[in-house]
Parts: C-alpha cells; sequence; structure tokens
C-alpha cells in the first residue's frame, strides 16, 4: 500500500515537472521568436535606410553639383589638356624655381621690415 | 412467502436507491474534478501571464506580429524593382518606399483650416480641389502621393487625425536629367515608359538590377558642354554620344532639351523626344566617310584618285555645288579636307549605286539601329533609289539616319574595320565567348581613313576640334534642313562633327550635332560645323583628358598620321617645299 501511494507521487511530481519545463520551453521558443521578428523587422529597417542613404549619396554627389561646390569652394580648376602629363618624371626638374615670389604684397613686406628691424635695433643698443 | 417477496421487494428498491445516490454522487465528484481542473489550468495561465512572461510587452508584440504578416504578405506579392547603375556603380535609378499622403474627410473637422496648413507644406496644392476633397462625403481621398521626409515630419507636428499615410515603392532617379533619354522613366505602378527602363521592364521587374556602359562624369562632361553650345549659339537642341571605338559601348549619349526623369509627367514633347535615337537627320558632308571609304574599300579606289571639281554637277533641275570650291581636280585626301560635295558625287558614281548601297547597308545605315533603347528612329532612305540618288547620297543629301547610328559607323571605318554596334547595357553573361567581330573595311583601309580624318583637322574644317597632344581627327557635316514648302531651308542647319582620338588608333569616338545654331559675332555670323560643333568636340576631350586621366603625348609631327597624306595635297595656295606638319605648326 505504501508502494503505491509512492508511485503516485513519484508521478504526480514528474508530471508537474514535465508541465512546467514545457511550458518553460514554449515560453521560451515564444520569446525567440519575437526576438527574431523584432531582429528581422530591425533589419529591413536598416537595408531601407541604406537605400535611401545610398539615394541620397548619389543625390548629393551629382556631378553638376559637385561642379559647383568646387567652383565656389576649392581654388582648384579642372587641368588643362595640356596640364595632364603621365607620370611624375615628366615634371621638368629644372625649370622649378624656388617659390619665392618675386616682389611681395605691401602688407607682407611691411611686416617682415618690422620683424628684422627689431632684432636689428636690439643688436644696436649692445653695441 | 409473501412476506419474504415483500422484503426482497424492498431489499430491492433500497438497493436501486443506493445505486442511484453513488451514481450521482460520482457524477458530483466528476464535475468537481472538472472545475478544480479548470482552476488549475487557468491559475497556471496566470501564473505563465503573470510572472513568466511579465516582462514582454504583450500588446504591442501581438500587434507588431500581425502587421509584419501583413508586410511580408505585401513583399511576395510585389518585387522591388532592381536599380540601375552606371558603369563605376553610381547610382541612376533605386526603388524606395515613400509615404503617401491620404486624408479620411470624416475624422477632419475643420477643412479649411487644414487645407491652409497643407498647403504651407506643398506649396504647389490645388487648394480648391482639396477643400473640396475633404469636405466630401466619401471616407478617403489622395491629398499627396510619394513625399519627402521632410514634409512627412511636417505633417505628423499638424497632429490632425484625418490624416494618414500609406507607403508605396516610389521611383528615384538621384541623377535628375542627367541621362534622361537612355535611362528613361516607369510610372508609379513599375511599368517602364521610355529608355532602358521600358526595354528591360522583363529583367527591372523581377527585381534584377541592371548596370549601364554610360560614365556618369563623360555624361555630365558632354551634357555640359553641349549645353553650353546651345546656348551659345541659340539652338532648338543638340545631340551627342561618346562610345568606345572598339566596344560600341556608349560612355555618353545626350540628347538636349531633356528634362528632370523624376518629373517625367510635366515634360513636354520636345523634351521627351530623343534627338540621339530617334529623331532622323540628313547629317550631310559626314556622309563623305562612308562614300570614301565604300571607294577605297569596294572599288580598290586609291587615295592619288583624282575627281574633277572645277565644275558644278548638274542633274536636271538642280546643281550639285562646294561650299568650300577650290575649282581645281582633286585627290581623294583633297576631296575629303576640303569636303567637296562634287568630289564626293563623283566618287560615288566610281562606286556605283549598287555597291554604294550595299555598303551602306553593312555599316547599318539602311536599316533601323538595333540598340538597348527601343525609342529608335528608321533611317530615311532615297526610294526609289536612282543614280541620282548614289550622287547625293555620296555627301549626305537624301539619306537620313539617327546620330547615334551615324556615329557607331563611323567609329566602324576608324576602329580598324570592325562593325561597331552601340551597347548601353554592361553585358552580364560570363559566357566566355568573344564576340564575333563583323570586318566592314580592310584594316589598311581603315587606317588611310584615320589619317584622312586627322586631315580634316589639321587642315581642313574642323581646325577647332583639336586638341594639341591629343591626335584628334573627324569630320564637320553642315546640311540645310528641309524647309517647310519643300527644298532646302539656308537658314535652318545641322552643324555636326564625329570625331576620335587618339588617331592612330582610336578608342574613343564622339559625335556632337547642333540643332538650328546661329552664328554670332564671335563666329563671324557663320553657324557652321566647324565653328559650332568642331569646338565642342575640343572642350568634351579636354574634360574627357581630366576624367579619365589620359595624358597628353608629346607631339611629334614625324609620327602625326597626317604626314602619310603629304604627296597628295596640291594647294595652290601652299609654297612649295612645305608639308601638311609645318603648316600645322
Amino acid at each position: 500500500m505504501k508502494k503505491y501511494w509512492f508511485r503516485h507521487i513519484l508521478a504526480l511530481a514528474f508530471a508537474i515537472v514535465s508541465g512546467i519545463t514545457l511550458m518553460r520551453t514554449s515560453h521560451e521558443v515564444q520569446r525567440t521568436e519575437r526576438e527574431i521578428a523584432a531582429l528581422e523587422r530591425e533589419e529591413r529597417a536598416e537595408r531601407e535606410e541604406i537605400r535611401v542613404l545610398n539615394a541620397e549619396w548619389a543625390y548629393l554627389n551629382r556631378p553638376e553639383r559637385l561642379e559647383a561646390l568646387a567652383a565656389q569652394y576649392l581654388e582648384l580648376v579642372p587641368p588643362g589638356a595640356d596640364q595632364m602629363i603621365s607620370s611624375v618624371k615628366d615634371i621638368p626638374d629644372e625649370d622649378i624655381v624656388p617659390p619665392i615670389p618675386p616682389s611681395l604684397p605691401a602688407s607682407v613686406a611691411r611686416v617682415r621690415e618690422i620683424s628684422y628691424t627689431v632684432p636689428s635695433a636690439a643688436q644696436g643698443g649692445n653695441q | 412467502m409473501i412476506l419474504r417477496q415483500m422484503r426482497r421487494n424492498a431489499i430491492r428498491i433500497e438497493g436501486e436507491h443506493s445505486a442511484a445516490l453513488e451514481r450521482a454522487r460520482g457524477r458530483l465528484v466528476l464535475l468537481g474534478m472538472v472545475f478544480a481542473l479548470a482552476y488549475a489550468v487557468i491559475a497556471v495561465r496566470v501564473f505563465d501571464l503573470a510572472v513568466l512572461q511579465g516582462d514582454v510587452p504583450r500588446m504591442e508584440g501581438e500587434v507588431v506580429a500581425a502587421d509584419e504578416g501583413l508586410q511580408e504578405k505585401e513583399q511576395v506579392a510585389s518585387i522591388r524593382r532592381g536599380d540601375i547603375y552606371d558603369r563605376n556603380g553610381e547610382l541612376l535609378a533605386t526603388t524606395l518606399k515613400a509615404a503617401s499622403l491620404y486624408a479620411d474627410p470624416a475624422l477632419i473637422l475643420e477643412p479649411q483650416k487644414v487645407t491652409q496648413r497643407l498647403a504651407r507644406i506643398f506649396p504647389d496644392l490645388d487648394q480648391a480641389q482639396t477643400l473640396k476633397d475633404l469636405e466630401g462625403a466619401r471616407r478617403f481621398a489622395w491629398i499627396r502621393r510619394g513625399i519627402t521626409p521632410d514634409q512627412q515630419q511636417e505633417i505628423l507636428a499638424l497632429g490632425e487625425p484625418g490624416l494618414g499615410f500609406e507607403y508605396e515603392d516610389t521611383r528615384i532617379y538621384p541623377q535628375g536629367a542627367l541621362a534622361t533619354h537612355l535611362v528613361g522613366y516607369a510610372d508609379r505602378d513599375g511599368n517602364g515608359l521610355a529608355g532602358v527602363e521600358r526595354s528591360y521592364q522583363d529583367v527591372l521587374a523581377t527585381g534584377n538590377d541592371l548596370h549601364l556602359t554610360l560614365d556618369l562624369r563623360l555624361q555630365h562632361a558632354l551634357r555640359r558642354e553641349l549645353g553650353a553650345a546651345v546656348q551659345e549659339f541659340q539652338a532648338i537642341g543638340a545631340a551627342g554620344v561618346i562610345l568606345d571605338a572598339q566596344t560600341g559601348e556608349v560612355l555618353a549619349g545626350v540628347s538636349l532639351p531633356d528634362f528632370d526623369i523624376n518629373k517625367a509627367g510635366s515634360a513636354t514633347d520636345e523634351q521627351e523626344f530623343s534627338r540621339l535615337t530617334l529623331g532622323v537627320y540628313e547629317l550631310g558632308s559626314m556622309f563623305k566617310i562612308f562614300s570614301t571609304a565604300a571607294l577605297l574599300e569596294t572599288v580598290n579606289g586609291s587615295l592619288g584618285q583624282t575627281f574633277d571639281a572645277t565644275k558644278p554637277i548638274r542633274i536636271g533641275r538642280f546643281s550639285i555645288n562646294d561650299y568650300h570650291a577650290q575649282k581645281r581636280v582633286l585627290t581623294v585626301p583633297e576631296v575629303f579636307m576640303y569636303s567637296s560635295n562634287i568630289g564626293a558625287a563623283l566618287m560615288g558614281k566610281t562606286v556605283g549605286t549598287e555597291k554604294l548601297r550595299a555598303f551602306y547597308r553593312d555599316l547599318g545605315l539602311i536599316d533601323p539601329l538595333k540598340f538597348d533603347v527601343r525609342e529608335i528612329g528608321s533611317p530615311e532612305v532615297p526610294h526609289p533609289w536612282r543614280e541620282a540618288s548614289t550622287l547625293t547620297a555620296s555627301y549626305g543629301h537624301g539619306i537620313s539616319t539617327t546620330p547615334l547610328q551615324l556615329a557607331s559607323a563611323a567609329a566602324s571605318v576608324v576602329n580598324g574595320g570592325f562593325l561597331v554596334q552601340p551597347k548601353l547595357v554592361a553585358q552580364q553573361d560570363n559566357s566566355g565567348e568573344p564576340e564575333k567581330k563583323v570586318r566592314v573595311i580592310s584594316q589598311e583601309n581603315s587606317e588611310k581613313m584615320r589619317a584622312l580624318w586627322r586631315l580634316v583637322v589639321t587642315q581642313g574644317t574642323a581646325k577647332n576640334a583639336d586638341v594639341p597632344g591629343y591626335d584628334i581627327g573627324g569630320k564637320t557635316g553642315t546640311a540645310e534642313k528641309v524647309g517647310a514648302r519643300g527644298g532646302y531651308d539656308r537658314k535652318r542647319l545641322i552643324s555636326s562633327f564625329v570625331g576620335a582620338f587618339p588617331m592612330n588608333d582610336p578608342k574613343y569616338v564622339v559625335m556632337i550635332m547642333v540643332d538650328e545654331p546661329k552664328g554670332n559675332k564671335k563666329t563671324y555670323g557663320y553657324a557652321t560645323a566647324g565653328w559650332v560643333a568642331a569646338p565642342v568636340m575640343a572642350k568634351v576631350v579636354t574634360s574627357m583628358a581630366s576624367i579619365l586621366g589620359i595624358p597628353a603625348d608629346a607631339y611629334d609631327p614625324a609620327k602625326d598620321i597626317v604626314y602619310n597624306l603629304d604627296r597628295y595635297i596640291h594647294d595652290p595656295k601652299h609654297k612649295k617645299g612645305k608639308t601638311l606638319v609645318s603648316y600645322h605648326e
């Protein structure tokens, strides 16, 4: 008789444990599915966003626009046909002169004068 | 006996009573157990919901999941249209989900106020119509389809419950009007209506991307220079193309006027018309390329052959005259260089009607061009083709082709002699099979033609096309349009130029056509090809050089192929002992 009860309790306990496990598992599955769905949704949104950004990038890089911006902000122009060379070797070395302008603009010249006269005056004082 | 019987009966009755009671009790217990079980299940479920799943925002999850199923269904129903790219992977056309604004008039309490607010967001809104829609009895009215995210944000900020959004696929062309006639456009339902959007509908509609042979940078340079020419000479339009001389890939193709393909609905017929592929024009002297090639190829003509251009040729009522009349006997290079109509007509006569026609057909000048867009014009050739037609067709009168067609034929003549079939869509199949090359003229004759093209730029009508160091060659063509009352209209010209570089082995063929240019002070009133189209060539080549990084070659007169033609040039104005090259310098 005792053994009989023991079996029943064991079976019941087993049923409860497996029931809980099943529930937990099913719950886990549901949560994971929800997570997957959320990630996929996120991915789709990201892809859509990338497409939009690509389109915007292409729009902002229209040659027409870049040309206008370059003309406005850069002190550079496209090279002329006579400026196109095939390699660095084609640059004539001997023709390169040190980049000192032959005559300085008036404002620059005055600044130089001052910066040179001050030390020379100090020197004169010492002597 | 009776008593016994009675007792027995009583016992039976008693027994029946007790059995009924037993059953009733059993049922009650069963019922109770069922209830207990139900309570237990509910308790467990409550525990599950409240404790185990307590952390999940359930309602939201359910709603989103349902919404998701709907979205997936939509996606299966409509595959997103493929994108279009240029040869460097720059985006030409893409499909984005864009919001469209609708209204539920029943939920809008103050239609007038809402209309005013909408008009502030969409300045071009038809206010009267919108107001009518919002006051109407229907429960749905489109306000604006395909709005921008900024506009959507502004509408959300209004907080008007009667306004809602639907998300639809919308075709976006980031480059606007850059390659209008080649890319074409598609309608809201994803049906291509022009350009590759139409001809490659099947490919795009199944979600495949398309890669074109265009180079957007070259496309822009060509469009910019053609646009400048149209403006400078107050032309009604222009067309131009840059071809890879060997493969026939269209690197750039422009027809002006054009329009922003994002706003295809508001384009005029004039803007929609593709001068490059659909328009057929008498392109005049450029046909001397083909009659000269025919002379060299079909009847073994030589460059030293001479043609008497002393006086006009009379055929019936009209006569063939020279624009730059030399009034002497000309060699083949001289005919080409001075663009002598008389000389070309005589060359055509020498070739003969049958051979000239067959040669034109081989070059693809007689049949409609096979190309990757469907907007293709059919050439107009003399019908019936008489002897006189042979003479006029030799210098491009009475025969009309599309500019693209002529550029391809011209490329075939100078690329070494292989037929050029223009392509707009990059080959996707990697079958590894080399394309079959069809020879139209011999390598030797092709080299002679190159020298002749170069001659036109160094000595002839196209000096303005020259860019030192790039070895440009070409041929001009100035044709009068057919006037309203038949005959030719001397005021309405088509000025064109087809050129190639570098001339000793052409890589690029460029065709420029300006429709009805008017001369100005800078050109001394001239609107001929040498003044209008040739300078465009020089500008386009300059831009190509910097875009593609083509270095200029140091000019070596001894290597200029034009030098080979020296002995054929007998200009009385030229002093004896001077060579072509020394004149060029």
